[in-house]
């Protein structure tokens, strides 16, 4: 009961605020537009998500690991290093073994190519990561492939490529372009697209280890 | 006649259905079942809003990942005999 009336306020208070919002809303969008020349890039969420706001966005990847580490944090001592707990039901269903050979390639191709047209059009890492790591747990459920063990070494690397790769360029800024995260003129577009591609793989992993949860299987010997 | 802004009033209505219907589902299943299909209408919203990067994150983020984040914790609870 208390809880409804919480909801019920805070929605109140949330529609009063949209509707008491000052005509025209306040926006940054022109400026957010203006810089656009400067990145090389023609899709300017993006432009704000890797240039003008590129630590927020690094540190947001930082979260998504901080979130990993909290789900691998409640395994037990025992299974520590091993692999999560297989996805879905121990015999798949035909229609979802055939789902994955007919959807994951096309998948695949799709959240590459959301990543690529995200410096110009709608898209970028995040989406199109999203959309790879979906592949991969479609994979999973169907169990095509089991979860990897979280000691792997291929998976830590996956997991911290894209904070990792993003800190060493920002660091690399503060030498080459003067500046922490400042990218080189004329080159901030493809700095921009390989510091992404590291995300993308980041992401790619960092969502189905998040769902498959802790490890749950001893190490193998 | 312009048909845009009858479909987004039927968007709107859909949208705060799907919504009472998510919160006044008795089971979990159901419950998340309903709040995938709320966050995939979300996405459409966003983009008559012309917000289609956000689009994008809701129907991968919101629905996708959250739905499936969801529907596991939600068996699990089953199999603890919580719900």
């Amino acid at each position: 009961m208390l809880a409804a009336a919480l909801a019920v306020l805070v929605a109140a208070a949330l529609a009063a605020v949209v509707l008491m919002l000052p005509e025209p809303p306040p926006t940054l969008a022109p400026e957010a537009r203006e810089g656009l020349a400067a990145t090389g890039l023609g899709n300017p969420v993006t432009a704000v998500l890797i240039a003008y706001r590129s630590f927020d966005t690094m540190l947001e990847k930082v979260v998504l690991l901080l979130a990993v580490v909290g789900v691998w944090s409640v395994a037990s001592d025992r299974f520590w290093g091993g692999a999560p707990a297989p996805l879905g039901r121990a015999r798949p269903q035909g229609a979802l073994i055939f789902l994955d050979q007919a959807l994951v390639p096309l998948g695949i191709l799709v959240g590459i190519h959301i990543f690529w047209v995200g410096a110009d059009e709608p898209g970028g890492a995040f989406q199109g990561g999203a959309i790879l790591a979906a592949m991969w747990m479609i994979v999973m459920i169907a169990r095509l492939t089991g979860p990897p063990r979280v000691g792997a070494r291929w998976l830590r690397l996956a997991l911290i490529a894209g904070p990792a790769v993003f800190l060493a360029v920002g660091l690399a800024g503060l030498g080459i372009a003067g500046n922490f995260f400042a990218y080189p003129a004329g080159f901030a577009k493809p700095i921009i697209l390989f510091i992404e591609a590291f995300m993308v793989l980041t992401i790619a992993v960092t969502l189905p280890m998040l769902v498959a949860g802790p490890p749950r299987r001893s190490p193998e010997p | 006649m312009n048909l845009l802004p009858v479909l987004d009033l039927g968007l709107a209505i859909l949208v705060l259905a799907v919504a009472g219907w998510t919160i006044a589902a008795r089971e979990a299943f159901g419950a998340v079942v309903g709040y995938v299909a709320y966050g995939l209408l979300l996405s459409i919203v966003w983009v008559r809003l012309y917000a289609p990067d956000v689009a994008l994150t809701e129907a991968a983020i919101g629905s996708g990942v959250t739905g499936v984040l969801l529907v596991t914790s939600g068996a699990r609870l089953r199999r603890a005999g919580g719900g």
